[in-house]
């Protein structure tokens, strides 16, 4: 006789605990400290604590030009990569779903590399790339296009393509997975019907890919907007990110509840996000 | 243009990675008529409707239309109508977006627009009220949905891609009525592509039967099944198609059958009737509907009973005959003997073929 072991909800507790427990002790207490530090406060001119609950961090960050040029910075830089990355993807998912055939898995592979390999190695290669005596700008000098170097590090064009290049897979996987659910009979149809190339993208495939579009452009704009490591070489300390911020808060000024605070920020935007990530999706999966 | 075809099809050829898919295809449709292309899977006839909707370049040879040679033209000038096996109706539109989507691609005003649509639904038989998804409605709703979408345009030819196959059998048994019937009240060229042969015999003028790529047989659905070119289309046209018996000449008055057996039939049947030489192999078609059962008499064709099977008013009989298993369709109140019996063909011309080139054979008068 078969017996199965009675999944109870006693069971089920003592399965989830470990888990749990680990979750509870490493990520939800140090996450608890970080919120009530960010409501405390840094005694000037010393490293101890003022643990009187203000809302001062918080103000310095919305009201101090400079951070806010940092949060502003950030926004508009990850809203920019999750276009560009867009962009990107939207041709190359749609080339590997319909014409990679036996290559796509490698293709797949290929794609995802940026994200199984770190930030830290291919961003120091693009600096090899990028940099002013680098491949790029000596081929272009080489061939005479250029005279003196482009500047592409220590700027946003730098930090730009770091992260297109590390979170293009973020894009390209859901598109494919959305890509693939589409019957080629729907192009066929609406071509029938007089719809031309362009107008089959825009009336038929987008749409049908928005979920797609959805799912993608909330992974890398998050991603982007809490990126640290390729900002930060690529940049030079010359592009002030919100997680540079944070990190020069906590490492080298050492005022921790200010950097708490930074940090808490850069979560209720990525909430934000989710949130109207969420709201898009429900909205179309009602309406389908 | 007057005395050339509405449309016409002209060495169509189409090869996939070495594989010929379309000999030299021709074919002439004439305007207003329902036409199918009937074959097994893999035939070329979606290939064929493929190419004819634009979707698919030829190879060679061309299409013309009402006179114009559209065979570079892209499917969204073509004007013709499309429908789906699976509907591929838009699943983000609503009914009525999905048959009004052509509509506005011509860039009719609103109004003029939304009369046509309610009169597309009508005519498919559909309350034009329906503002759901299409995901909402069932396979056969979604599949008139479709059809209504395709005739919203006023297409100059309506192409149709085994539109029932993804309906239950009752529901296909409908619609292929109700297309029949939507041709008729609308006058739209119609070219269907299906494997079933029945549904090709229900509602077309005439049928291009295809096989290996190429058409083998363009004829009306009686004179299809009256007379048939090759022994394949005999034994794929009719319910239950027809018994293809292998048989060679032993002399001028009988047969050999498969297994060695010898069979003296009737002396229209005779192989010198055939004006076949003796040793020649040949292949019988025998109509399940046109073999008489019984148990004495000259030239009956000997069988023992393997299977009876009822399907309420006729019943279909199974005989082992020869090395050859038969199909017979006896009326229901026929009292069957058995199990060893005699089948009697019918005394006019049979229908004998080539064996090896499976062409028919004419009987010599």
């Amino acid at each position: 006789m078969n017996q199965t072991p009675d999944i109870t909800p006693t069971t089920t507790t003592l399965l989830i605990a470990p888990a749990a427990v680990l979750m509870f002790g490493v990520f939800v207490l140090p996450f608890l400290f970080l919120v009530v530090l960010s409501f405390w406060s840094q005694v000037p001119g010393s490293l101890s604590l003022d643990t009187s609950l203000t809302l001062a961090n918080y103000v310095r960050i919305f009201t101090d030009s400079y951070y806010l040029g940092g949060l502003w910075t950030t926004l508009w830089l990850s809203g920019f990569v999750t276009l560009i990355c867009l962009l990107l993807a939207l041709p190359l998912a749609r080339w590997i779903v319909l014409h990679a055939g036996r290559a796509k898995g490698l293709l797949i592979g290929i794609s995802i590399l940026p994200l199984i390999c770190g930030a830290l190695l291919p961003t120091l290669g693009l600096v090899n790339l990028l940099s002013p005596l680098g491949f790029i700008n000596g081929a272009l000098k080489s061939m005479g296009v250029i005279q003196s170097s482009l500047p592409l590090l220590g700027n946003i064009t730098g930090v730009t393509i770091g992260l297109v290049q590390a979170f293009l897979p973020l894009m390209v996987l859901p598109l494919i997975n959305t890509i693939e659910r589409i019957p080629r009979d729907y192009e066929k149809a609406a071509m029938s019907l007089g719809a031309s190339p362009l107008v089959v993208w825009r009336r038929v495939l987008l749409p049908l890919m928005l979920p797609g579009i959805v799912a993608g452009s909330l992974l890398v704009f998050c991603a982007a907007l809490t990126a640290f490591v390729t900002p930060q070489i690529l940049g030079q300390g010359k592009v002030v990110t919100f997680a540079s911020l944070a990190y020069q808060q906590a490492a080298m000024v050492l005022d921790w509840p200010f950097a708490s605070a930074l940090g808490i920020v850069m979560l209720l935007f990525l909430a934000l996000a989710g949130l109207v990530g969420a709201l898009i999706s429900r909205r179309l999966a009602r309406g389908s | 243009m007057t005395g050339s075809p509405y449309l016409r099809i002209r060495s169509i050829k189409k090869s996939y990675k070495g594989a010929v898919a379309l000999h030299d295809i021709d074919l002439d449709v004439e305007q207003g008529a329902f036409v199918s292309l009937l074959g097994p899977s893999g035939c070329g006839k979606s290939t064929l409707l493929q190419i004819l909707a634009g979707l698919l370049e030829a190879d060679g040879g061309d299409v013309q239309l009402g006179g114009e040679d559209i065979t570079n033209l892209p499917p969204w000038r073509r004007n013709i109508g499309l429908v789906f096996q699976n509907y591929a109706l838009f699943p983000h539109l609503s009914i009525r977006q999905n048959v009004r989507f052509g509509l506005d691609m011509l860039g009719m005003d609103r109004t003029e627009a939304e009369k046509r649509v309610d009169e597309s639904l009508a005519m498919v038989g559909l309350d034009p009220a329906l503002s759901r998804k299409p995901g909402e409605l069932s396979g056969g709703q979604q599949q008139r949905v479709a059809i209504a979408r395709a005739i919203a345009i006023r297409p100059r030819l309506l192409l149709l891609d085994e539109p029932l196959s993804n309906l239950d059998a009752v529901l296909r048994h409908k619609v292929r009525l109700e297309l029949r019937e939507l041709h008729d009240r609308t006058g739209i060229t119609t070219i269907m592509v299906t494997h079933d042969q029945a549904e090709a015999l229900a509602t077309s003028d005439r049928i291009a039967v295809m096989n290996g790529g190429r058409i083998l047989q363009y004829e009306a659905p009686e004179a299809l099944y009256r007379a048939p070119a090759t022994a394949f289309i005999a034994g794929f046209v009719g319910s239950p198609p027809a018994n293809l018996v292998p048989l060679s000449a032993l002399d001028n008055n009988s047969w050999t059958l498969a297994n060695g057996q010898v069979w003296k039939p009737i002396a229209s049947l005779a192989p010198r009737a055939a004006g076949v030489r003796a040793g020649a192999a040949c292949i019988m078609a025998l109509r399940p509907e046109a073999l008489a059962v019984g148990v004495s008499g000259e030239g009956g064709l000997p069988g023992r009973v393997v299977a009876i099977e009822f399907i309420g008013g006729d019943r279909l009989v199974h005989v082992e005959t020869g090395g050859t298993q038969l199909t017979v369709r006896v009326s229901a109140e026929q009292a069957m003997a058995g199990p060893d019996i005699l089948l009697f063909p019918p005394q006019e011309t049979p229908l004998l073929f080539d064996a090896n080139s499976g062409k028919r054979l004419k009987a010599d008068f």
